[in-house]
């Protein structure tokens, strides 16, 4: 069950924790003069796992929205005027305004696809539900993330079964697509029964999510030392 | 249709966080009231599974594809559940696939789940008289709520000093853009609490 | 011999509406594997979750080992074998699914590994415990379902179409299975040949009654018997005794 996560903590606790230092750190910086730091620091915990491929892809839709930041702020916002062609006027402060926040953006999901997105999905409930959340939303999301593949599959599959019997396809058929919803909805209700009965009958007062074991070193200092860089990052950021 | 991380300064992100943990708090509060508390949960993970499913299936709309919220029907079905409904799929797609983001996980949950409340509100108001209308309001309201809360808070997040005509334009393409789904989302609604009630009416809460 | 389970007069029906089993008086026999067979909707499923202890009787009881099983209480000397195996595997992984009875016991850290890897090695799962159970096999999944029911070791097990949709390797290892447990076993099937393999008794039901209750051969063999209740004689029987039937329809049921 151990994945590659190279030099990074394995529980999922403290990835969770870290990530969230990290991303609420990164979150406050103020000043456009930080990004690079910033971006920096995500970069080298992107190299500390590994797995560039998977990243870059998770990126993909970031990186569109971060060039979308960068490139129209300056069009729409600010006074000091950089340059000039015709109605187009770039200006400094949008410029500053988009580097921040397309900065902040990609440091944040490169925490999230690296810490996070690299645990098997049930080990982060074991995660949220040894952070302290309740016990019922951990087992919501183990429940959940069991039965999205198979509810998806069927989904797509009675889409598959109607367009091959004539059915129509996209927002044509709203009604028809409603109907599909319909009978997902009351199919899995039905199931829903079923599993509730299963649980029941092997009892079920201890919840869904194993209780995890004690933190060990390494993940006490990954806590600490993502702590830390925030700490420094926004010293930085103030500072300056 | 998310909040992405790095728009919002940091304090709103905060807010947002506090303002989802008081609305779960309530609403596990609510439900550990319920007769059987055990047994809802299966049943709401199972339509939390559906829901996230079909949402993550495109439709096309011919130039581009709408992914459906049903943010509104998850308020009728689930009732107080779709608050911790909504908050599992958020963090699930902010984790998995670095789709919304985690730092602004607390202030998407707030855009969808107090939609999904009042939808649920007002569905029980209106469904005794009129079912068809409940349902479109419910669906498309609550899709309306749930845009209309997006829109501010980016507002609030952008620049003091966007150019006014810019901000109205964008606003203009934003709104219409997103009108057929906001229709969409009404008749949707309307349909699959019909076929509901028709087949399986032990599925619609409170009869 | 003193029976493990036994039912007076017992009625079941879902809510609000009449009764799918009425009238049942049955006993089972420690260690006795009984098989359940009748035509679909005749009950077979009602039953083995009334006696399970998830559906309430409308009228008599059930008793196991001489105290009554009540509906909704936790009951984990009776293992229910789902028909349908993703409704019965709902954690992440094999072993946190084998897992979850054990612990709500009040296992915990060696002696629960302890009896999740004894579980696991008798369904013959025990290189599969940290696989993902949406990555199992069909008949890893029904085998799986069995470890999760074994691992709270009841003294009684009813399986719900064990075989249904399992390749005949799947089907084989899984009589094997079933025919190496102490547990008293309750199948309900209609794969006669493995009935007539596993279970020395049969119980015909139909329509909510039982209509035969005996030797499986004497049972399962009765062509007026099963075909008045819509059922065959599985063609090993008919074979054997064809020097009593008419040859066609020996043939008949083989080629079913």
């Amino acid at each position: 069950m151990a994945e590659p996560a190279g030099l990074l903590p394995g529980d999922p606790r403290a990835r969770l924790a870290m990530a969230l230092i990290l991303a609420f750190g990164f979150a406050a910086v103020g000043q456009v003069g930080t990004v690079p730091a910033l971006l920096a620091l995500a970069l080298i915990l992107a190299l500390v796992a590994g797995q560039p491929a998977r990243l870059l892809r998770g990126l993909r839709g970031p990186l569109v929205l971060a060039a979308a930041f960068v490139l129209i702020l300056p069009l729409v916002s600010g006074a000091t005027v950089l340059w000039q062609a015709g109605p187009l006027r770039l200006r400094a402060e949008g410029l500053e305004a988009g580097l921040l926040i397309a900065g902040r953006l990609l440091a944040i999901v490169t925490v999230t696809l690296t810490l996070l997105a690299t645990l098997p999905a049930h080990r982060l409930a074991a995660a949220l539900r040894g952070l302290g959340s309740p016990a019922l939303l951990a087992d919501l999301l183990l429940l959940t993330l069991r039965y999205l593949d198979e509810v998806r599959g069927e989904i797509l599959r009675a889409r598959l079964a109607r367009r091959l019997r004539g059915g129509g396809a996209g927002w044509r058929d709203l009604p028809g697509h409603g109907a599909m919803l319909a009978l997902a909805l009351i199919r899995s209700q039905r199931r829903a029964e079923n599993i509730w009965a299963a649980m029941r009958l092997r009892g079920h007062a201890a919840g869904l999510a194993v209780p995890p074991p004690p933190l060990g070193a390494s993940d006490r200092a990954g806590i600490a030392v993502a702590a830390g860089l925030a700490g420094l990052l926004l010293l930085m950021d103030r500072v300056a | 249709m998310h909040l992405p991380d790095g728009l919002l300064p940091v304090g709103m992100a905060a807010a947002g966080y506090a303002g989802s943990a008081a609305l779960l708090g309530l609403s596990l509060n609510r439900i550990a009231r319920l007769p059987d508390p055990g047994a809802a949960m299966p049943r709401a993970a199972m339509l939390t599974a559906v829901f996230f499913a079909v949402s993550s299936i495109a439709v096309p709309v011919p130039p581009t594809t709408v992914h459906p919220m049903l943010v509104g029907l998850m308020g009728v079905l689930l009732g107080w559940f779709a608050v911790p409904a909504i908050l599992v799929g958020l963090f699930l797609q902010a984790v998995l696939f670095g789709h919304g983001g985690l730092t602004t996980l607390g202030l998407n949950g707030l855009i969808l789940a107090s939609p999904a409340l009042i939808a649920w509100v007002v569905w029980r108001a209106l469904a005794p008289r009129a079912p068809t209308v409940a349902a479109v309001i419910a669906g498309s309201g609550a899709a309306a709520l749930a845009l209309a809360l997006f829109v501010t808070l980016v507002l609030l997040g952008l620049p003091a000093d966007v150019d006014g005509a810019a901000e109205r334009a964008a606003l203009g393409v934003f709104v219409f853009a997103h009108l057929p789904l906001v229709l969409a989302e009404g008749i949707l609604v309307a349909v699959v609490l019909r076929v509901l009630a028709r087949v399986e009416p032990g599925l619609l809460p409170d009869g | 011999m003193r029976a493990l389970l036994q039912t007076v007069g017992l009625a079941v029906a879902w809510p609000g509406q009449p009764p799918v089993l009425s009238g049942l008086d049955l006993a089972l026999g420690p260690g006795e594997r009984v098989g359940l067979v009748g035509p679909n909707g005749s009950g077979k499923s009602t039953l083995l979750l009334s006696l399970a202890g998830v559906l309430p009787a409308a009228a008599g009881a059930v008793h196991l080992g001489g105290a009554p099983v009540r509906a909704g209480v936790f009951n984990p000397a009776v293992g229910l074998v789902f028909q349908h195996a993703e409704d019965q595997l709902f954690c992440p992984t094999l072993a946190d699914d084998v897992a979850f009875g054990p612990r709500n016991l009040g296992l915990a850290g060696a002696a629960l590994e302890a009896r999740v890897a004894e579980a696991l090695t008798v369904c013959g799962l025990s290189e599969l415990g940290e696989r993902p159970v949406h990555r199992l096999s069909g008949g890893e999944k029904r085998r799986a379902c069995i470890a999760g029911v074994l691992a709270m070791r009841p003294r009684l097990m009813l399986l719900d179409e064990p075989s249904a949709a399992l390749d005949l390797r799947s089907r084989r290892r899984l009589i094997r299975l079933l025919a190496g447990l102490d547990q008293t076993l309750m199948v309900a099937s209609h794969d006669l040949d493995l009935i007539l393999e596993l279970c020395p008794r049969v119980i015909l039901i139909d329509a909510g009654r039982i209509r035969a209750d005996g030797p499986a051969r004497e049972i399962l063999g009765d062509a007026a018997l099963m075909a008045a209740h819509g059922q065959e004689v599985p063609p090993a029987l008919a074979r054997s005794r064809v020097a009593g039937w008419p040859r066609e329809r020996a043939i008949a049921g083989g080629a079913a």
